[in-house]
């Protein structure tokens, strides 16, 4: 029985593993590549608009994500599977900007080409990098920050995870930007790494050493939830203005309810949307990489009551 | 009265309170705002949630042969998820758009609650039976349960957060009775009960008995395998109830809650003066070394300590801490 069972089995498997070859027509391949989907709206939405995006313009199109917000090797694997599966367009937020350098010069040796979105690597093996301005983005919210507070008070800022390019970006764009001209300070500056508790601790630690503290600036819509449960638990709601970062929905009805002021906006499916096109352009011979701008600005704005309703239209 | 004050400090919880003390001393020269009454509660509530995984961690470890939880953090994702999905309405559930409103209807709460322990009981009866039936090690074993259970976590949530639990659940994780928040209350109910058990019950005898020498144990009669699901079944469960405490003082459910949060546990049972070997340890050790990470992690937020740094001290802080506490038990023993 055995000895007919397992020639069996293993015949049944190379069928499976050969059906998609078998089956496969003269459509581009492309592969979406990100950190996680798990608890991260951002990047779900942004790869599922880059995914859909693509299969609209005649492409076959998966999403592959990383599995954490720190899973480097694995997305560096995943990268060499699809050069072995000679995939055609990459759209990718690389985890790590130096990890992926030496996969992303096998994939363009390769003649597959890669997009980076909303975080990018070192080097030139992409055709162009399409995000949010972090950095822009977030003087935004401080150039908001300082008419609110007439010139002068205290502010706090809540990062994002030590290392992120992303949440350096928005910190040195809102504290550099705030005390410009202005009598403002930047009293405390301390990791919530991107997590809900974790900026919760942070908040409740650092308004116990700074008892005056006037606003508090979120690098991330995804840690304003924790940063608002410890000001009222300090009891200081209503007293400690708040900024986020993000634009979501969430972001948006806090603004809505009175429990934040401000949400700088960014487009996670403009980000996708244009990602795809623009590596599928480039595919399809449509756009001349060579004229590509190496950094493409998705755009921003700023969120407030006034534009609340609005914006919600066409919010993540 | 001196005889009773040379017994605390020969207890072997003396290394892990001079630690904490000594942090304290320090950062109060360094900052008037560290010696608060509001500062101090608020490093106890901290240090709540992984103050409870490392009292069911402390057993496991104390079960010795390479006993250790690592699924620990992905349990209190997937319970809190469990216990999320079951209070909040189906046609609400994955709306981030809002923080929800929901109504306190008590029997929803408690068939959550029992949802949510049990889910982490489920999750400690696996480990168990990979552990004992499968003859797995605890670190291969409780690895695949972490990855496990946090993909299903991601998998049943739709890997989205939701904000806005009933406001009684919230109180749980928020208020406080008299000046001692419920999550502080809650460690220290539940610390006392497993101290009790561990110093003053059969269970105690034989979890040491096992942890000292598995296969003495098992010669003398006892039953090692009903004991090491025991330990694994309440270790989830005591992650079950951190998943709750984290979720109401959040007031948020996430799929990725608490990832990590079994290294914190692990950290604080060690820092404790658990030993990796097994068959020694104590509840009261591993909570005190949770309210010493809690401590470390409010004064670098306090002194406003650069992020880059956080880490290592907190890395540099518990190697020392062990090294001073090794130190101690040696002179102790005369070895």
């Amino acid at each position: 029985m055995r000895r007919i069972l397992i020639p069996a089995l293993c015949l049944l498997l190379v069928g499976i593993m050969a059906m998609p070859i078998l089956a496969a027509d003269k459509k581009p391949k492309v592969a979406v590549v990100v950190k996680t989907l798990t608890g991260d709206v951002f990047q779900l939405k942004m790869a599922e608009a880059a995914r859909d995006q693509a299969i609209q313009l005649g492409a076959d199109a998966t999403i592959y994500q990383a599995g954490g917000q720190t899973a480097v090797q694995r997305m560096v694997q995943i990268i060499e599977d699809l050069i072995v599966q000679q995939t055609d367009v990459i759209i990718i937020s690389p985890l790590d900007s130096k990890a992926v350098v030496p996969v992303f010069r096998q994939a363009k040796e390769e003649g597959i080409i890669i997009v980076c979105m909303d975080q990018v690597a070192e080097g030139d093996d992409y055709v162009t990098f399409i995000s949010t301005d972090n950095y822009a983005a977030a003087a935004l919210g401080a150039e908001f920050a300082k008419t609110v507070l007439g010139g002068k008070g205290n502010v706090v800022v809540i990062e994002g995870a030590p290392g992120s390019s992303v949440g350096d970006d928005r910190k040195n764009g809102f504290a550099e930007n705030i005390v410009k001209g202005s009598q403002i300070k930047v009293v405390a500056s301390q990791t919530g790494l991107w997590t809900n508790e974790k900026a919760m601790d942070a908040t409740q630690n650092i308004l116990q050493a700074n008892p005056n503290v006037d606003l508090i600036f979120s690098c991330s819509d995804g840690m304003t939830g924790g940063i608002l449960e410890a000001v009222k638990l300090a009891g200081k709601e209503g007293k400690i203005k708040v900024i986020s970062f993000d634009g979501s929905s969430f972001g948006i009805e806090l603004i809505k309810s009175g429990s934040i002021i401000a949400d700088v906006a960014q487009f996670p499916i403009k980000i996708g949307r244009m990602s795809a096109e623009t590596g599928l352009g480039v595919y399809n011979k449509t756009i001349d990489p060579a004229s590509l701008p190496k950094f493409i600005d998705s755009g921003t704005k700023l969120i407030t009551s006034e534009n609340a309703d609005a914006s919600l239209a066409d919010a993540f | 009265m001196i005889n009773r004050f040379t017994s605390v400090l020969k207890a072997k919880e003396a290394g892990i309170i001079a630690w904490i003390l000594l942090v304290g001393l320090v950062s109060s020269i360094l900052s008037p705002n560290f010696l608060t009454p509001n500062n101090l509660v608020n490093i106890l509530a901290q240090s709540a949630v992984v103050g409870i995984m490392a009292i069911g961690m402390t057993m496991v470890i104390i079960t010795g042969g390479g006993g250790i939880d690592l699924s620990a953090g992905s349990i209190l994702g997937i319970s809190s998820v469990v216990m999320a999905m079951t209070i909040i309405p189906p046609e609400l559930f994955r709306d981030t758009a809002a923080m929800l409103v929901l109504p306190n209807d008590f029997w929803i709460i408690l068939k959550a609650l029992i949802f949510c322990l049990g889910t982490g009981a489920v999750c400690g009866f696996l480990n168990g039976c990979m552990i004992t039936w499968a003859k797995l090690p605890p670190f291969i074993a409780t690895l695949s349960l972490m990855a496990a259970a946090r993909g299903t976590a991601a998998y049943i949530s739709a890997g989205i957060p939701t904000y806005g639990m009933p406001t009684s659940l919230v109180y749980v994780g928020q208020g406080s009775i008299s000046f001692i928040p419920i999550p502080v209350l809650v460690m220290l109910a539940l610390g006392l009960i497993v101290h009790l058990a561990l110093t003053r019950s059969v269970f105690g005898i034989t979890l040491f008995a096992v942890g000292g020498n598995r296969e003495t144990a098992r010669f003398s009669g006892m039953n090692v395998n009903r004991l090491l699901i025991s330990v694994y079944v309440l270790s989830g469960v005591f992650a079950a109830i951190a998943g709750v405490i984290l979720s109401a003082r959040g007031n948020q459910v996430h799929p990725d809650a608490g990832t990590g949060y079994e290294l914190s546990a692990i950290g604080a049972s060690v820092i404790g003066g658990t030993s990796m070997m097994g068959g020694a340890g104590g509840i009261p050790g591993a909570i005190l070394g949770a309210i010493f990470m809690a401590e470390v992690q409010n004064v670098i937020n306090i002194l406003n300590i650069p992020v880059a740094y956080m880490k290592p001290v907190l890395g540099g802080l518990i190697v020392m801490a062990v090294l001073l506490d090794q130190w101690h038990k040696k002179r102790d023993t005369g070895e």
